[in-house]
């Protein structure tokens, strides 16, 4: 019989020659892969996971452990240990963001999300004028911290286009972050040079061949040009990156394993980076076809969440606005570190000119100020930034 | 179901010992006894002065089979480690040195920043080269991407006999560099050996310790087994310890129970 | 004269070769390296190398270390 290829040719670093990407000769995915390909959740018994809860130092074995269904019955002793563990890193800060779309033109085909080219949704793009406007609004409301994010096209929204939105928005904030499409060392220290420091790329799933059935054309598709772009992200001289799996396009688990694996090598390979991990669930979008959702509870995310926690004490945790407003302020007080207020994930929509659709539902619609009181509420320290840009 | 050997890889080549036996303050006579009893495949070497006269010669004791290990002692920055590292080599007993950069005569305190040089140049010749340094990430983090093929942190200043001083920054060392970890110097006591494996230590290297026992070859077998016992701990995963005061507070996922599913 | 080791030599007609310079001295060339004004000669050209006067030689070996 014929061994599966689990790498198809849209995987290998050889589709990005054409398309002017950047190969900078990395093995992170291919270790990655490998590991998520033996990654067995269902292999482990109650003692592996005792043996991940006695353990000084979760190793990726303690961590396949912690993600298994088999640690299910242990949650709330990982809850306690999370928490000791984000108390002991972070103290009770949590940081405070909002995300804000510039446009949503996209020329991609993800069968899972609203801004699927293929969707008839308004499209719009913010021009410099919508952009102050809209980043004004946002620090009124105090925020010091902004995530830009775009659809991805490098038509409707360029480099150039970015480079200008950030240097609106560190006059505005401190520390600007970046959701956009990947792309070239080059071009993330341009973005670095107008004020950029932290740059978040989803790679939605880390099951080759699940993206490539949910990615049917488009540049996202060659799935390596996405997955190497952290690490051109830190050659491009930002402070940091951030790694998430959109949780229940494939098995979470595995995903959950992998997106772990990627964030624990980077930051082995530049330990001088800062790490950052989101936890998406998969939310209803406009124009959801048929997709079934891969299903994961609240209680799978819950313990995702904490398997991260104990993995890499160190790492930033983002909570999202897709999660109920009783879950995240949980979440917060046990292994998040950073949670989204005020947040519109359409365009134009803080200054009443809504112009453009959203990019999903979100659940936890609460603004900056309630955010605030909740966590001052529950004895947490809101921190707007604590950062330096050098 | 196949036993998967348990190997220290370095440079390409494997060992079953974990155990490397310096050759200093030995007389010739209890050389082979104490490698033998040591079961060490690696034994460390200087490179001084010869004498004239056809006396004997160290390399007349060392069992046969035995990787040589030519150190740099006696070298106070790059340059002159270089420089000992080629002769060594010219001595045709493989590729092996261990850098060994000491320009401090009263602690003997390694020099990172000049090791590093070393090894960046001795690497670029061919060398399998394994650093001897104070444990620092960020040092060792800088001789792996200057090729070394291990890092060789010590526990305390050398010859001191006084055991893992620096124990939790070679922790750090065990648990974020992925070349092996080799503890040097200042291992005292056979008990010391084995709590440096059991901490994750990929090998252990040793001298005085053994050369100022009064049973030479005895105390080389104290060590082997302290290294093999410390070893098999580790593989085995060591038992957990009761933290004083674990104290289960308030539930945390109670919260879970009420959570409506949002998809 | 030429210094070995720190030692001044004389030279003459019966050690001016480097192999039997060596031999003369009692060094164990199987076991020896030679760095003759800083460069080292290889074992099999000991025969064919000619001492001058001011050459300065260090004759090496391994010993016990750690």
């Amino acid at each position: 019989m014929r061994q599966m290829d689990p790498c198809p040719d849209e995987m290998k670093h050889n589709g990005m020659k054409h398309n002017g990407m950047e190969d900078i000769g990395t093995d992170i995915m291919d270790r990655v892969l490998s590991a998520a390909a033996a990654y067995d959740p269902a292999r482990f018994t109650p003692g592996d996971v005792r043996a991940a809860l006695d353990a000084d130092e979760c190793s990726p074995e303690d961590f396949a452990a912690l993600l298994s269904p088999a640690a299910v019955p242990f949650l709330e002793e990982i809850a306690q240990k999370a928490r000791l563990e984000t108390k002991k890193r972070f103290g009770n800060s949590v940081f405070l963001f909002t995300p804000l779309y510039i446009s949503n033109y996209c020329e991609n085909f993800c069968v899972y999300c609203g801004f699927n080219h293929k969707n008839r949704i308004a499209r719009s793009r913010l021009d410099g004028e919508g952009i102050e406007r809209e980043m004004k609004a946002i620090a009124e409301s105090g925020l010091l911290e902004l995530l830009i994010l775009t659809g991805e096209s490098r038509k409707m929204s360029d480099v150039a286009y970015i480079g200008e939105a950030c240097e609106v928005a560190r006059r505005y904030f401190k520390v600007v972050g970046l959701e956009v499409y990947p792309m070239n060392s080059s071009e993330y220290a341009f973005l670095h040079r107008h004020g950029a420091d932290f740059v978040t790329v989803f790679q939605e799933t880390y099951d080759p061949e699940r993206y490539k059935e949910l990615h049917p054309a488009g540049r996202k598709r060659i799935f390596p040009w996405r997955f190497n772009a952290q690490e051109r992200a830190i050659l491009g001289g930002m402070r940091g990156v951030g790694f998430a799996a959109l949780l229940g396009l494939a098995d979470f688990r595995k995903d959950a394993y992998a997106t772990g694996m990627h964030a624990y090598l980077v930051q082995r390979k530049y330990p001088q980076a800062e790490i950052s991990l989101s936890c998406p669930r998969l939310r209803p979008v406009r124009g959801d076809s048929a997709l079934p959702p891969t299903r994961i509870g609240v209680v799978e995310l819950f313990q995702v969440i904490c398997a991260y926690r104990l993995f890499m004490p160190f790492a930033g945790i983002t909570i999202s606005s897709r999660e109920s407003a009783r879950f995240r302020d949980h979440v917060v007080d046990i292994a998040a570190t950073k949670i989204s207020a005020g947040v519109d994930v359409g365009i134009g929509g803080r200054t009443g000119r809504a112009s453009g659709d959203e990019q999903f539902e979100i659940d936890d619609g609460r603004s900056v100020s309630e955010i605030r009181d909740m966590l001052l509420l529950r004895s947490l320290q809101p921190v707007m930034s604590e950062y330096i840009y050098v | 179901m196949e036993e998967k050997r348990d190997l220290l890889m370095l440079g390409g080549h494997a060992f079953t010992s974990r155990f490397i036996l310096g050759s200093g303050k030995f007389s010739l006579a209890l050389v082979k006894a104490a490698v033998e009893h040591a079961g060490a495949q690696i034994v460390t070497l200087a490179l001084r002065r010869a004498n004239p006269g056809g006396a004997d010669n160290i390399l007349d004791y060392i069992p046969e089979g035995v990787t040589l290990l030519p150190n740099t002692s006696g070298a106070r920055n790059a340059t002159e480690a270089v420089r000992i590292a080629r002769f060594s080599r010219e001595l045709g007993c493989g590729d092996f040195v261990k850098i060994e950069v000491i320009h401090d005569s009263k602690y003997l305190l390694p020099d990172n920043g000049e090791t590093i040089k070393a090894t960046e140049t001795l690497a670029g010749e061919g060398f399998i080269v394994m650093p001897y340094m104070f444990p620092d990430l960020n040092a060792a983090r800088d001789l792996v991407n200057a090729g070394a093929a291990c890092v060789m942190p010590l526990a305390a200043p050398i010859g001191s006999n006084k055991g893992l001083c620096g124990r939790e920054f070679i922790q750090i060392l065990i648990d974020e560099i992925d070349v092996p970890i080799i503890v040097d110097a200042g291992i005292g006591r056979p008990s010391q050996a084995c709590e440096a494996m059991e901490m994750g230590a990929d090998a252990i290297m040793a001298n005085t310790a053994i050369a100022t026992a009064k049973d030479i070859p005895a105390m080389a077998q104290a060590f082997k087994k302290a290294v093999d016992a410390g070893r098999t701990a580790w593989l085995s995963g060591l038992g957990r310890v009761l933290q004083k005061g674990a104290d289960p507070s308030s539930p945390l996922t109670g919260f879970l129970s009420g959570e409506r599913e949002a998809v | 004269m030429i210094t070995v080791n720190g030692c001044r030599i004389d030279l003459s007609e019966g050690n001016r070769n480097l192999s039997d310079c060596l031999d003369a001295q009692g060094y164990r060339t199987d076991r020896v390296v030679v760095v003759l004004n800083e460069v080292v000669v290889r074992r099999n050209a000991y025969s064919s190398v000619i001492l001058k006067d001011g050459d300065v030689m260090e004759v090496l070996h391994f010993v016990g270390g750690g």
